[in-house]
């Protein structure tokens, strides 16, 4: 198990709770000393606005930790960390149920005051709940709120629409980026409605609104928040939170603020309760049963000198969780561990979720996994002196090594390296580095200039930062210092194929085809799936490179067409989640 | 019209040029809209003009230059 993490007056442990056969995860922030005067459940929005807003949640439970209370953040069912699948039936009833889990969990704790803060789909969920009546809380914050599920459905489809110029899909189910809603789910969330009329019960004794600056919002939903016990109040920011890409997610500090102050107002007079964190919930969980019958489990575990965070998925013959306490990490088989790591900023749940749902179905052929964060991004801590959030880091290649060591402490190399974008440039560094089994590099980035699909504006130009270790591959310095760069380069991308093999030697460190041919002659088995721009630019000039790389039988480089650089379109993402699953299964998978 | 139009681009499209300077027919993405920015222009277009873009209308197309936008406004008015 990992211990909970310590820092600046915070104690936060990640635990699973609610139904031993449908376990939901979350994190239990609680103030250093002990004891709490209140506690906070915070009910996440969906898709990837969740995504946007994980970092956002974590600083929030924190700073609420260091105001005294007790708060869990949380998945729910088929989302994030938590057991289940976003494909299931009747997700609306079990977001619903898992708002309803988290606040008994937080009431459990005995505190005198209980409070839900509610961001986007999730004020819009939590108002349903205690809007009915039938759950009682002393504070709610509606933040942001959807005015009904319709409204944010209508607006995530608009994005996807907009962004890929995806169509309608014609059967009644709607795509969003990185989920899409079933025809049914649709419907049921579509009727989830903040309005007069739809309960009228007061939701808490207290409850705070916060609207965006420079919207009327929804007459209805206007209607059913003008309570005598709401305050409502306008808020900025909340575009750069919840309408950017992942990566430019920023935390509206503001609002942040505004919300602790408002909590801490309500629970001025309560008393002081002492917290056990490691009294609540549990350490690890059973998360699927194998049609074979087999549990697979899941536990939180803490990587490196660093105590980096990760979750680790294996295969329990004998279905039994309750035993094997301790960090011993080393796979008992000699099949590697399969290391999934971040895409950018996005925490270790993955693009779309994918490393979650990857660790568990490979575990059903018994591949043992670990999802984890490098350090600054997701749930991780950060070094001394490094910022939060930052995609590229020098900290980050050695964060490599130490989960390698972590992980297979008597063979590092026994590995399987899962990446995507900047995720597989970090694999292909320490598949090189360590010699490691296998890597699987999706849509890499080998340079801090990432060639930009014009369908993917937001996957900005990343420029190399300072530190003790440089990072090659890049274009040479005296390019980048050209006055007119940006214009040759995309001029450059556009060159036919031969032209590129002469670019590649005079203009660009390490060739792309180069530094994957390093991790081949290293002995490693290596697999690319790629994009067409991606494969473009990684084959450019170099295709007699990779011929004699695919004669080495360990090199396999798989063009997808219209393959979406981070994975959030749903039909050419499966074709590459089938190619991979194929690949791992058959090259690494568990003898017999 | 127009000038509402702009007003919203303005307001919403998060433009790093001056929406003045943009031709009624230059491309508003060309131009620096972001795909995120124009789900905000299509919510501001619908609360001005009390409307709602049929899902027929919810592509790129319709919010890719200011002609573009006003002949989706003028057509749903007229139905």
């Amino acid at each position: 198990m990992t211990e909970g993490s310590e820092s600046h007056g915070v104690r936060s442990s990640p635990l699973w709770f609610g139904p031993e056969d449908r376990p939901l995860f979350g994190w239990l922030h609680v103030p250093e000393f002990g004891q709490a005067r209140g506690g906070v459940v915070l009910s996440p929005t969906l898709g990837i606005e969740a995504v946007n807003a994980r970092y956002t949640f974590r600083c929030l439970a924190d700073r609420l930790a260091k105001a005294g209370f007790a708060v869990l953040r949380f998945d729910y069912d088929g989302t994030g960390d938590s057991a289940g699948a976003d494909d299931e039936p009747g997700r609306v009833d079990a977001w619903l149920r898992s708002i309803r889990t988290a606040t008994a969990l937080v009431k459990g704790l005995g505190l005198f005051r209980v409070g839900v803060v509610g961001l986007r789909m999730g004020a819009t969920l939590a108002a349903e709940i205690f809007g009915s009546g039938s759950t009682s809380i002393n504070d709610l914050v509606l933040w942001d709120p959807c005015a009904s599920g319709r409204t944010f459905l209508r607006e995530q489809s608009a994005l996807w629409a907009f962004t890929l110029g995806a169509e309608a899909r014609g059967d009644g189910s709607i795509e969003t980026p990185g989920l899409v809603y079933d025809k049914d789910t649709v419907a049921e969330l579509s009727a989830l409605v903040i309005a007069n009329g739809d309960g009228d019960g007061p939701m808490a004794d207290r409850v705070l609104v916060l609207m965006r600056s420079g919207r009327t919002g929804d007459r209805r939903m206007n209607e059913r928040l003008a309570m005598p016990h709401a305050e409502r109040r306008d808020i900025r920011g909340q575009e750069d939170l919840v309408d950017v890409h992942p990566d430019a997610a920023t935390v509206p500090e503001e609002t942040v603020a505004a919300i602790v102050e408002w909590l801490a107002l309500g629970a001025e007079t309560a008393t002081n309760v002492p917290i056990d964190p490691d009294a609540v919930g549990r350490t690890r969980a059973t998360v699927v049963v194998a049609p074979d019958g087999a549990s697979i489990e899941e536990r939180a575990v803490s990587l490196g000198p660093l105590g980096l965070f990760g979750i680790m998925t294996s295969r329990s013959e004998s279905g039994d969780v309750s035993g094997g306490e301790g960090d011993n990490l080393a796979p008992a088989e000699v099949s590697p561990t399969i290391l999934f790591f971040n895409a950018g900023v996005i925490d270790h749940v993955g693009p779309a979720r994918l490393w979650v749902r990857l660790g568990r179905q490979w575990a059903q052929a018994g591949l043992q996994s670990v999802r984890f964060d490098l350090s600054g991004i997701g749930d991780s801590p950060v070094h001394a002196g490094q910022s939060s959030q930052v995609i590229f880091s020098t900290e980050g290649l050695d964060d490599v090594a130490d989960v390698l060591r972590a992980v297979g402490p008597g063979d590092p190399s026994n590995a399987v390296l899962v990446g995507l974008c900047s995720g597989a440039f970090y694999s292909i560094a320490g598949a090189i580095d360590e010699k490691v089994r296998g890597l699987c590099a999706l849509n890499p980035i080998l340079t801090f200039k990432l060639p930009v699909a014009d369908s993917n504006e937001a996957w900005a130009t990343q420029e190399a930062p300072e530190g003790r270790r440089v990072i090659s591959g890049g274009m040479k310095g005296w390019v980048r210092t050209m006055p007119a760069y940006d214009r040759i380069n995309r001029i450059v991308k556009r060159l036919p194929s031969p032209a590129w093999w002469i670019i590649n030697r005079v203009a660009v460190e390490t060739p792309p085809a180069l530094r994957l041919k390093k991790a081949v002659d290293a002995g490693v088995n290596v697999l690319v799936i790629a994009g067409t721009d991606e494969g473009r630019w990684l084959k450019g000039g170099e295709g007699g490179t990779l011929r004699q790389l695919e004669r080495t039988g360990r090199f396999r480089m798989e063009v997808i067409p219209g393959l979406e650089h981070g994975l959030f379109e749903a039909s050419t993402r499966e074709v590459a989640v089938g190619i991979l699953t194929e690949h791992v299964t058959r090259n690494f998978g568990a003898p017999g | 019209m127009d000038e509402k139009i702009r007003s919203i681009l303005t307001e919403h499209g998060r433009f790093p040029v001056d929406v003045a300077g943009i031709e009624d027919d230059e491309d508003l993405f060309q131009a620096g809209m972001t795909s995120h920015a124009s789900v905000n222009v299509m919510l501001a277009l619908e609360d001005e003009f009390d409307l709602e873009f049929p899902e027929s209308m919810l592509r790129k197309s319709t919010f890719e230059t200011v002609a573009a936008i006003r002949a989706a406004l003028v057509e749903l008015a007229a139905s």
